[in-house]
């Protein structure tokens, strides 16, 4: 199952909780450092830019150590064979995985951009061996299709292992293209059907995911559920808005269109364009859902392009103004009845726990150096906000 | 899984309290601040584009003295509402009790430049003296800056003292601007470096306005090692440019430890990490020997080196001395 010590994660979902009640008052601060001291949490996760670029130097190391490979291998043989970078990427795709489970078990590296840019690299080499093996044994009307049932199992399986959420969006689109190819092999009808058959798969997982995500067991994989949702929320919706079904019928279906003739239940996809997103925004409000609504959020607006597509006025200058005028109004309207809190929504902003910590940071140290004293044994990194100073000199000016 | 529970059940937390959190989680408001902010924002930028569209394509009928005219009223109104509401001038960081009250100068401040820049071109009414057209306006800006304590302000003004040194070296070369293989260019971005960063260092040890010494570094830190990569790579004589990027390196590096800031270490591993394989690769293809033993050279520096760097990311603390 997971590769994650799995003591250290859910020590560092409770610490994250413990913060935010801290921040929030409900917990004491002598609470806090006692909780903060027991939970410990081995990590190694430094911020967000050292990941970046530990990152690119991991992938930089990567390419290095193959190309220093390659040119060795070709100081003494001086020929080049499909063989052969089956063999290279099968050895580089063993070697990064075999660092990427060491590091992960010794070095407890999470979230650092190591493990990222080795496990990406890793399976980046074994798709490359795959395409060599099966290179010559397909024709083309099925080569995409068949590679994605091919990664799929692969894909699943590094979800599971690694809980990457990069991984499950490629999860997602391959499920995806699996379903839609091999939906497509069913003729004429599957033509018609398409959309409603996308929606009900999306919703199906959508709702499923929703229902799993709260469980205690895959609670580790909570971050990808919370992909699948955002991937299925986008595919619904792709899946009803008009421009996206007028055009995929024009290009995949070969549909042909003549002038001012309309797709079949134009006016059901009309109304979905349009629906769907507010939908989305209304039910994220309502259920305190920010996925939702941030999605929500996005896809009015491409409704908007979408009914702007079609029914123009020619004069963009006057729409845009319009819109901004409409948008500038709603939010000041929203933020004036907002200021004090209503149906649970507020405008208040929602104090980030580790600004709250920072500002706190003094006391909190002087009470965690205290109780460190009693407990000497213990290692020196339990805590992670000793060196949140980086974090400030980031983010600069308002720019 | 359940945080509270967890806690409740290793003795963290009382009963009494696991009620009150879970109370808390149940009714907690949902804050939708992010959301708004964004769309007004959104809507602000799509309102401004459409009226700029509008009147450049309604041009000849409105007329550009009406055009000046109104960005002149508006950008008044701007400077003299924050005049008015201004806090007196501190040392330290300020902080106005209206939020808008930041945003409100900055409107102020990008008007008048862009009522200079099109007094400038419709009227030409300096002239040929591209450098007071950009200068009057940095004046403004860092006038601005101090006294109403803006740091968006602040890297205009800096942005704006850049584009003059560069323009008055070269007035008549406008595209040669950001060219840095010229070597007036190379040198006045030097200077313009050298003097920032002093000036920021006079700065803070007279304790003026501190705050804005990172906006001075990070700008003459970034200018100083491009030019000084632009010499090592455009320029004959090697072993000098690197001499001087390396000297650069070195003050930032002492300066990130004094700071305790990861972002001038990072600057200058990275662009110090870019002149050294610069120069390495250039001895490299100097020496006349068997391409593919070069090849192996060079792929064994860059692992070495990356394997290097991945560790210094790993020790970083270390260096600056930030105690776990």
């Amino acid at each position: 199952m997971i590769a994650y010590n799995r003591t250290y994660l859910t020590n560092l979902a409770i610490i994250k909780k413990a913060k935010y009640w801290y921040a929030k008052k409900l917990l004491s601060r002598e609470q806090f450092t006692s909780i903060e001291n027991k939970y410990i949490i081995n990590f190694y996760s430094p911020a967000l830019f050292i990941r970046i670029g530990l990152f690119i130097f991991t992938c930089i190391l990567v390419s290095a150590a193959i190309s220093l490979f390659t040119a060795f291998f070709f100081l003494f043989t001086n020929n080049a064979s499909t063989g052969f970078g089956i063999f290279i990427c099968l050895l580089f795709t063993t070697g990064c995985f075999i660092a990427l489970e060491i590091l992960i078990k010794k070095k407890n590296i999470y979230c650092s951009g190591i493990d990222d840019a080795l496990l990406y690299s890793g399976l980046g080499f074994l798709f490359g061996a795959l395409c060599f093996i099966f290179e010559d044994h397909f024709n083309n009307s099925n080569t995409i299709l068949f590679y994605s049932i091919l990664f799929l199992p692969i894909l699943v399986c590094a979800v599971i292992r690694y809980s990457d959420k990069l991984i499950s969006l490629l999860l997602g689109i391959c499920a995806y293209t699996v379903f839609f190819l091999m939906f497509l092999k069913l003729g004429e009808i599957a033509k018609m059907i398409m959309p409603f058959a996308l929606m009900i798969l999306s919703v199906s997982i959508y709702f499923v995911s929703k229902k799993y995500r709260t469980k205690q067991n895959l609670f580790f994989w909570k971050s990808c559920m919370v992909v699948f949702e955002c991937v299925t929320l986008l595919v619904f919706y792709l899946a009803c808005n008009y421009y996206v079904i007028r055009e995929s019928s024009i290009s995949f279906f070969d549909m042909h269109l003549a002038q001012g003739e309309d797709i079949p239940l134009a006016f059901l996809f009309y109304i979905l364009t349009a629906l769907v997103p507010v939908l989305y925004v209304f039910y994220g409000l309502k259920r305190k859902d920010k996925v939702l609504l941030w999605i929500g959020l996005v896809l009015i607006a491409a409704a908007a392009l979408t009914f702007k597509y079609y029914f123009s006025l020619g004069h963009p200058e006057i729409t845009l103004t319009v819109a901004g005028i409409i948008m500038i109004a709603i939010s000041y309207l929203s933020i004036k009845y907002l200021k004090t809190p209503r149906y649970r929504i507020t405008f208040e902003e929602e104090k980030d726990e580790d600004n709250f910590l920072k500002t706190n940071a003094e006391a909190l140290v002087i009470a965690q150096s205290f109780s460190q004293q009693g407990q000497s044994n213990q290692q020196q990194n339990t805590t992670e906000f000793g060196g949140g100073d980086f974090g400030g000199a980031g983010a600069g000016s308002k720019f | 899984m359940d945080a509270g529970k967890q806690l409740n059940i290793d003795g963290f937390i009382f009963d009494e309290q696991l009620k009150n959190i879970q109370q808390f989680e149940s009714n907690k408001n949902l804050s939708v601040h992010w959301e708004l902010r964004t769309i007004l924002y959104l809507g602000i930028l799509l309102f401004i584009s459409g009226i700029g569209i509008f009147v450049y394509l309604n041009i000849d009928t409105i007329g550009h003295q009406a055009i000046l005219a109104s960005i002149a009223i508006i950008c008044c109104g701007c400077l003299y509402y924050s005049h008015k509401n201004k806090l007196p001038f501190s040392n330290e960081q300020t902080k106005h009790s209206s939020p808008f009250f930041d945003y409100i100068i900055l409107l102020g401040c990008l008007l008048f430049g862009i009522f200079i820049g099109y007094i400038q071109y419709q009227y030409s009414i300096f002239g040929f003296h591209y450098g007071l057209a950009t200068l009057t306006p940095t004046l403004l800006f860092f006038y601005c800056a101090y006294i109403f304590d803006h740091k968006g302000i602040l890297s205009l003004g800096i942005t704006g003292l850049a584009g003059w040194a560069g323009l008055s070296v070269t007035p008549m070369q406008l595209l040669e601007k950001n060219d840095f293989s010229s070597t007036s260019i190379i040198f006045t971005a030097l200077t313009l470096g050298a003097i920032i960063t002093l000036f920021a260092r006079y700065c803070d040890t007279k304790n003026i306005k501190k705050h804005f010494s990172f906006s001075y570094n990070n700008f003459s830190a970034n200018i100083l090692f491009i030019a000084a990569l632009g010499a090592l790579f455009t320029q004959p004589l090697k072993l000098i440019s690197f001499i001087l990027l390396s000297g650069i390196c070195f003050y930032y590096i002492k300066y990130a430890i004094a700071q305790k800031s990861f972002l001038f270490l990072l600057l200058s591993i990275i662009y110090g990490y870019i002149g050294l394989t610069y120069l390495v690769f250039s001895l490299l293809t100097e020496i006349r020997a068997l391409e593919e033993i070069l090849f192996l050279f060079g792929s064994l520096y860059t692992a070495a080196s990356c394997a290097g760097i991945v560790l210094f990311f790993i020790f970083y603390k270390k260096i600056l001395g930030i105690k776990k």
